[in-house]
């Protein structure tokens, strides 16, 4: 984990590089809470930010077995939270599923899609773009998040 | 890290979660959790009181022990939720299907209507 706060008003804020380690989701939310903390986001504000990161991040970790390194970046500017978590692996857009059906019953839920349910419901706007080339190209996720 | 208690309080299941419900700690409790509540056959209820974070892998971990205690007729409810819990079990629709309470009064008499 290394944490790069940037010098210029250019880039996000707050650089986060990470391997495939699971551990290390619990490192980056430390730091980003930290981040945020100053900054004036309120606690519910932040549980949602915890909850995001936590889907993005362990999403790759779990699923891309061919991630090697995954950096979250983020910044706030008028109320806002920026998020930005970009990974290695192969090319895989998690928000192109859709939301699970609507359930009323037990037998009914779904075990499985609720973590871009979460990401899509606790944020004003989320993308996906795969960016670079060969060895260069990368999966990101960017969300915004409103200090409410 | 999470840590889990479980006690029988007059033949309905009650576990107790500490800590943060993220996805590392429930790849660790997970087994734990089922293990000591759905082979009982018999009705649960979970102190979330002590939880201060919930994410989709801790909701999936919910869902999943109620459904299987289901097929035993037996009933699963959870009470003590703050805030920012109860704002990701809304979220998720969880509350529609499995009852959240206040207390575990409230929770038990939840499972055994």
């Amino acid at each position: 984990m290394n944490p790069e706060p940037s010098d210029a008003a250019e880039g996000p804020a707050l650089v986060l590089n990470m391997g495939n380690d699971p551990a290390a989701i619990d490192e980056a939310r430390i730091a980003l809470v930290a981040f945020l903390e100053p900054l004036g986001v309120v606690a519910p504000t932040m549980n949602r930010v915890e909850v995001v990161l936590e889907e993005l991040v362990s999403n790759p970790i779990r699923h891309g077995h061919d991630v090697t390194a995954i950096t979250i970046a983020a910044d706030y500017r008028e109320g806002l939270i920026d998020l930005v978590v970009e990974d290695d692996g192969a090319e895989f857009d998690p928000l192109a599923k859709p939301d699970p059906d609507p359930f009323t019953s037990l037998a009914e839920a779904p075990l499985g899609g609720l973590g871009i349910v979460l990401v899509r419901r606790l944020t004003c706007a989320a993308r996906y773009d795969r960016i670079g080339t060969g060895a260069e190209a990368r999966n990101r996720v960017s969300v915004t998040i409103t200090n409410r | 890290m999470m840590d889990m208690q479980f006690t029988d309080v007059g033949g309905v299941t009650k576990a107790v979660l500490v800590g943060r419900l993220d996805s590392f700690s429930v790849g660790e409790v997970e087994t734990r959790f089922v293990a000591n509540i759905v082979p009982k056959e018999q009705s649960a209820v979970v102190d979330l009181s002590e939880v201060s974070f919930i994410a989709s892998l801790g909701i999936r971990m919910l869902i999943g022990t109620a459904r299987a205690l289901q097929r035993s007729n037996a009933r699963f409810a959870m009470f003590g939720a703050n805030d920012a819990v109860m704002e990701i079990i809304e979220t998720t629709s969880l509350g529609e299907i499995i009852p959240v309470v206040d207390t575990e009064d409230e929770a038990i008499a939840a499972v055994s209507a």
